[in-house]
């Protein structure tokens, strides 16, 4: 990318170091007004702040993922788990006399889940933590470097522990302190003798997809003796222990991974023998994260995308006015014998000049603007549950700065260039004596011919969308046609009247195609709505600026018909290209921020119905410690609760058709759920709910999913299964499969159940490792049975969460990422405002001597201040109204996709958000123009007529 | 009365302790080689431009005392400017800029729109009320200008070089309407360089270097000027 950008300046470094009259004449007119160059850097550099930024956000997440991959695991690339301690010990042994030149280190260890309380008086209670046990000197040994195994000194005596950082953190908790571990019904009495990084062994964390590691890394024998010291009783109703092998690749912490296939593939001819297999636990963690990564990266790209697109219009606009001012100097270049493509040269590098200090300056401000969102988004991302929780850390690689840095500039270079090609096609008389080019009575043949192949092949890629289906085919191929065959019409009947048809049908097509997508079951992709938002805006800018004298009669019959009104209207329909691309600067930006506001309100309109929906008839979700879990009976003693229906819970690899695995987590359900289950949003074959719900509880092949159900997080990109399609169960520890169908569809899952099966087809699969710890209860008083279920069951890690503080927790973290969105697409408002402000501050040095004959005839210097205010005004407002009518029809749109991810949602206008959207916009654009209009009103009659005449 | 202009390179007295009275109905001709403060002259008495010495009075009034918003309003009302380059806002018709300091002297829109075409005809513009500037000759330019001036019935109008970017036929007419305007009883000052028009006019000051050198009426013979 950068040596593309290298490559594009070359000309100009040519023309720079070669022509010294066309580089003196760049230099000078930027010194001449060095306010406006500033304005013109400050306009554009914002572009490559906001594409650097998103790259910056994404290498950001992307590092902050990666290091759960490489920090917390450490040298761990790959791990054998069997369930109990007898299985483990066959697999331990499978690893005597174990090499290969691909593994540098073997290290066995034990680990189970545990609740920890701190007894001090300052404690606390941690209800998800893990018990393991390693011989700390095995563990130092293992792997190519002892720091990163997170290890320091000996395995800790009986009674002591060493415990991870996190812990110690999240419960108060210093070397010396004591406190109690629960698990297989037993209480330990510990005391911690040393605290531990969250790295490598010391940091292992297998309970949970958090990114904490609340590990109590205990003597050898300790977890073998609480187990033996469980009644026979209770032996069974617990999930045991489970023996990890883990296993270090040759290399380091990120070369090893290279490996993994090969390492798994020798591991797992050693280990199926047991039925057991490997798993190449970095590298998933590591496609996860670049999945999530990409994703969120893709995100941030696209939302700025529509900033830059704003920033791009400013470009065009600021080099339009820049020609109209040198209009006679241009001519008489032409004039007096310089050919075109000098003339192109020497405008273009002033252009030049400024897009190497923006794109420089913007990348680097770009940082900054990654640093602020990485920051925002970090606050956010732990603002719910913890297990959804990521810790941001900040990182940029040089690379990024260059990327954003090499962006910014092609598109400032790009749109120069073909602006600076524009302007140079002018008729010299005209341009010298300074009158604007007529518009043509109707489009050249070359332009008709040009419109036609354009035609063409928007059919073509419109054929092509819908038998893929592709949603860039569907949404852009009609608009392709529409707009390509208009200059053709245009030469047989009344252009106005063809380009009005023409952007009418872009414009509702744009629309109606996210619904069509949404019908034809196309996975619509985040840039879709790029292509949506640019494409209106053009039809709607279009529709306007061909009959903005219509406009500009109804605003002035409206306003009075007051000279000051008249005035500023008059620039705006005169010059209507430029119009056009002002309006379309405030109208994209507008058109992203309410659109974004009405989708997080209807977003946080969904509250009751998803609290309803996936509550069904129970309202909270208890969860306690599997290897020392709660029974139904224990839960249904807690004052105020009504019902209990226990349920498994365990991640399981999934697969449909031929996509990876992807671990997801899976709710086994017995008969006590369906005497209230969640409400489903597509009972596929079944007449009711609880007809759906009870097929599946009796026929262990059914499976219900819910719409974000193997989705890639971060983007809308797919869809989930189908009802009737067939997904693959398997368990990562052996591999064992199951053939599943989806039966129906349920609610979108906020409460992270994952996929519901039948709880004895789970126990078929995972044996005790499914037996029931999270439990849906219901209760007349919800607040109180969870404060209840709390404190009572410590020993157990019980934990317990309503219905409804599930679905708000989530839905308010969702509407602060819009929010953080629209922060972030803010930048493009500032690209308006200052594009108002350049406009306006032109617009003055373009027309003093109109101001100095409207003086002459008697204006006052107030009334002149009136017209620029107006006129700034008028064409935001314009701009704003379509920005903000768009967005309204959009997301309407958007509710009727018939997408799984719109599913539910009912369209709605948060009016007050979107008043006080406006209100800035305007109110900014106001306090920009009061700068040029109060320099026009200081404009002095005589001065101005003198210098014109 | 004095005009000085500062620049970076100094002052330049533009006028010099110059003294000039002009009555009601009066067609004064002001002529002068290039610099020597014809426009800055006009300029000066119009109120367009500040003094640095002096006073300019109007029917008594001291231009210069008067608050700008004043001496905008008082401009508007009582006087009418023609430029040698037009200076039309060129994104208006013809008719809205003639049109323009009717609106400004409080006039409504039909009576203003009224008035512009009926200057318009006067000057021999009716077919061209709904041109731009840059869709007419600058001969044409020229008399929508005048027009404009005309269109509030002032009492002065000020031309400065009104034919200065014509030709001699365009010219000729020009000055035939100026003429024809005075002679409903219009003060009429005009600055210019040539001869041929500065004959038409009832009283010629000569200037030079900032000072009036000559003050003459012109004769005029049985039967013409």
């Amino acid at each position: 990318m950068i040596w593309l950008a290298v490559l594009l300046s070359m000309p100009f470094v040519w023309i720079f170091t070669r022509h010294d009259t066309l580089r003196r004449l760049a230099g000078r007119n930027i010194r001449r007004r060095p306010v406006e160059a500033v304005l013109v850097v400050l306009g554009s550099l914002l572009g490559t702040a906001i594409i650097t930024g998103s790259l910056v956000v994404g290498d950001t997440i992307d590092r902050s993922i990666r290091a759960s991959a490489y920090d917390q695991l450490g040298p761990i690339d790959e791990t054998v788990s069997a369930s109990g301690l007898e299985a483990g010990a066959e697999l331990i042994g499978r690893f005597d006399g174990f090499s290969s030149p691909d593994v540098d280190g073997v290290l066995p260890f034990l680990v189970t889940s545990a609740s920890v309380v701190n007894t001090g008086a300052d404690g606390g209670t941690q209800p998800r933590a893990q018990l393991l046990e390693v011989d700390f000197a095995a563990a130092r040994a293992f792997g190519p470097d002892e720091e990163i195994t997170g290890i320091q000194g000996d395995s800790p005596e009986p009674g002591f522990a060493a415990i991870t950082v996190d812990l110690a953190n999240k419960l108060n908790l210093a070397v010396g302190d004591d406190f109690l571990g629960f698990a297989f019904g037993q209480q330990l009495s510990l005391s911690v003798d040393r605290v531990l990084p969250r790295t490598g062994v010391a940091g292992f964390w297998g309970v949970d997809g958090r990114q904490q590691s609340y590990n109590v890394l205990v003597a050898p024998g300790t977890i073998e003796a609480m187990i033996r010291d469980t009644p026979a009783a209770d032996a069974g109703s617990f999930v045991p222990p489970a023996v990890i092998v883990a296993i270090s690749n040759v290399g380091g912490v990120e070369s090893g991974v290279g490996l993994s296939d090969a390492v798994v593939a020798t591991v797992d001819e050693l280990v199926n023998p047991l039925g057991l297999r490997a798993a190449p636990t970095k590298q998933s963690l590591l496609e996860i994260a670049n999945a999530n990564g990409e994703g969120l990266s893709q995100l941030y790209f696209t939302v700025g995308m529509f900033a830059v697109a704003a920033g791009v219009m400013l470009l065009v606009n600021i080099f339009v006015m820049l020609a109209d001012e040198r209009r006679s100097e241009l001519g008489m270049l032409r004039a007096i014998g310089m050919r075109r493509r000098p003339l192109v040269g020497a405008f273009a590098l002033e252009g030049w000049m400024y897009a190497v200090v923006s794109s420089a300056a913007g990348a680097i401000v770009g940082v900054g603007v990654g640093r602020v969102i990485a920051w925002r988004a970090d606050s956010i991302l732990n603002s719910g549950q913890e297990t959804a929780g990521l810790d941001m850390m900040f990182t940029y690689t040089a690379a990024t700065v260059w990327t954003g840095f090499a962006l910014g500039f092609l598109i400032s270079l790009i749109t120069l260039v073909v602006t600076s090609v524009r302007i140079a096609r002018f008729n010299v008389i005209r341009a010298i004596r300074d009158i604007h080019e007529p518009p043509r009575a109707r489009p050249r043949r070359r332009v008709a011919l040009m419109g036609s192949i354009t035609a063409v092949a928007g059919v073509l890629f419109a054929v092509a969308g819908f038998i893929a289906p592709d949603g860039y085919g569907i949404m852009l191929g009609p608009s392709l046609v529409a707009a390509g065959l208009a200059p053709w019409f245009a030469r047989h009947w009344p252009a106005t009247r063809v380009n009005t048809v023409a952007a009418t049908i872009i414009l509702a097509w744009a629309v109606v195609a996210i619904p069509v997508m949404g019908a034809l079951d196309v996975a619509i992709v985040i840039p879709i709505f790029l292509a949506q938002g640019l494409t209106m805006t053009a039809a709607a800018i279009t529709i306007v600026v061909v009959h903005q004298d219509k406009v500009g009669r109804a605003v002035a019959r409206l306003s009075g018909r007051g000279l000051p009104v008249r005035l500023g209207l008059a620039y705006p329909l005169a010059r209507r290209f430029r119009t056009g691309m002002t309006l379309g600067m405030f109208s994209i930006v507008l058109l992203t921020l309410v659109y974004m506001s009405v989708l997080s309100f209807m977003s946080r309109g969904q509250s009751d119905s998803f609290s309803s929906n996936l509550g069904g008839g129970f309202d909270i979700v208890a969860t306690s410690n599997p290897s020392n879990p709660l029974s139904e009976e224990q839960l249904a003693e807690v004052p105020g609760v009504d019902a209990v229906a226990p349920l498994s819970y365990v991640f399981a690899d999934f697969v449909r058709g031929d996509d990876d695995a992807a671990l997801w987590p899976v709710t086994g359900f017995g008969a006590e759920l369906l005497a209230g289950p969640p409400t489903l949003v597509d009972t596929g074959t079944y007449a009711t709910n609880e007809a759906a719900w009870a097929a599946v509880h009796q026929d262990p092949t059914l499976v219900i999913v819910d719409s974000n159900f193997l989705i890639t997080p971060g983007a809308p990109g797919s869809r989930a299964p189908a009802i009737g399609d067939a997904v693959t169960m398997i368990d990562p520890q052996s591999g064992l499969t199951r053939e599943l169908t989806v039966a129906a569809r349920a609610e979108q899952d906020l409460i992270g159940n994952g996929a519901f099966v039948s709880s004895l087809a789970l126990q078929d699969l995972f044996a005790d490792r499914a037996t029931p710890s999270r439990f849906f209860v219901s209760s007349g008083d919800p607040d109180a049975a969870v404060s209840a279920i709390r404190s009572t069951y410590v020993a157990n890690g019980a934990d317990a969460t309503t219905v409804t503080e599930f679905v708000e927790t989530l839905l308010a973290q969702n509407s602060s990422f819009f929010t953080l969105m629209q922060q972030f697409v803010g930048a493009g408002l500032v690209v308006g405002v200052a594009g108002i402000g350049v406009i306006m501050i032109r617009a003055v040095r373009e027309r003093r001597r109109e101001v100095g004959v409207l003086r002459s005839l008697g204006f006052t210097s107030a009334g002149v201040a009136r017209v620029m205010v107006f006129e700034a005004a008028f064409i935001a407002i314009e701009g704003i109204l379509i920005g903000v009518a768009i967005a309204l029809i959009a997301s309407y749109g958007f509710t009727a996709t018939g997408a799984d991810w719109a599913e539910g949602m009912t369209w709605g206008v948060p009016v007050p958000e979107v008043l006080l959207i406006v209100a800035i916009a305007i109110g900014a654009t106001l306090i920009t123009a009061l700068w040029p209009a109060h320099r026009a009103a200081e404009i002095q009659p005589a001065a101005a007529l003198r210098i014109a005449d | 009365m004095r005009k000085i202009y500062r620049t970076a390179a100094g002052e330049v007295e533009a006028l010099r302790d110059l003294d000039l009275t002009v009555d009601e109905g009066e067609f004064v001709a002001v002529m002068g080689p290039s610099g020597c403060g014809k426009t800055t002259l006009l300029n000066c008495l119009s109120g367009l431009d500040d003094i640095d010495g002096g006073r300019v009075t109007l029917d008594g009034t001291c231009l210069h005392e008067m608050p700008d918003s004043e001496r905008t309003r008082n401009r508007a009302a009582t006087m009418g400017f023609v430029f040698q380059a037009f200076n039309l806002i060129p994104v208006f018709t013809a008719a809205e800029n003639v049109e323009l300091p009717l609106l400004l002297a409080g006039a409504d829109d039909r009576h203003a729109r009224t008035r512009a075409v009926e200057t318009l005809e006067r000057v021999g513009l009716g077919h061209r009320i709904n041109h731009r500037p840059p869709e007419l000759s600058g001969g044409e330019q020229q008399r929508v200008t005048i027009a404009r001036a005309l269109a509030g019935r002032p009492r002065l109008v000020w031309a400065d070089e009104p034919t200065g970017a014509l030709d001699s036929e365009s010219a000729a007419e020009v000055m035939d309407l100026l003429c024809e305007l005075h002679a409903t009883g219009m003060t009429l000052m005009l600055v210019t360089h040539d001869a041929v028009v500065g004959d038409r006019a009832d009283r010629m000051v000569r200037m030079r270097d900032g000072v009036i050198v000559a003050d003459e009426k012109i004769l005029v013979a049985a039967g013409g000027r």
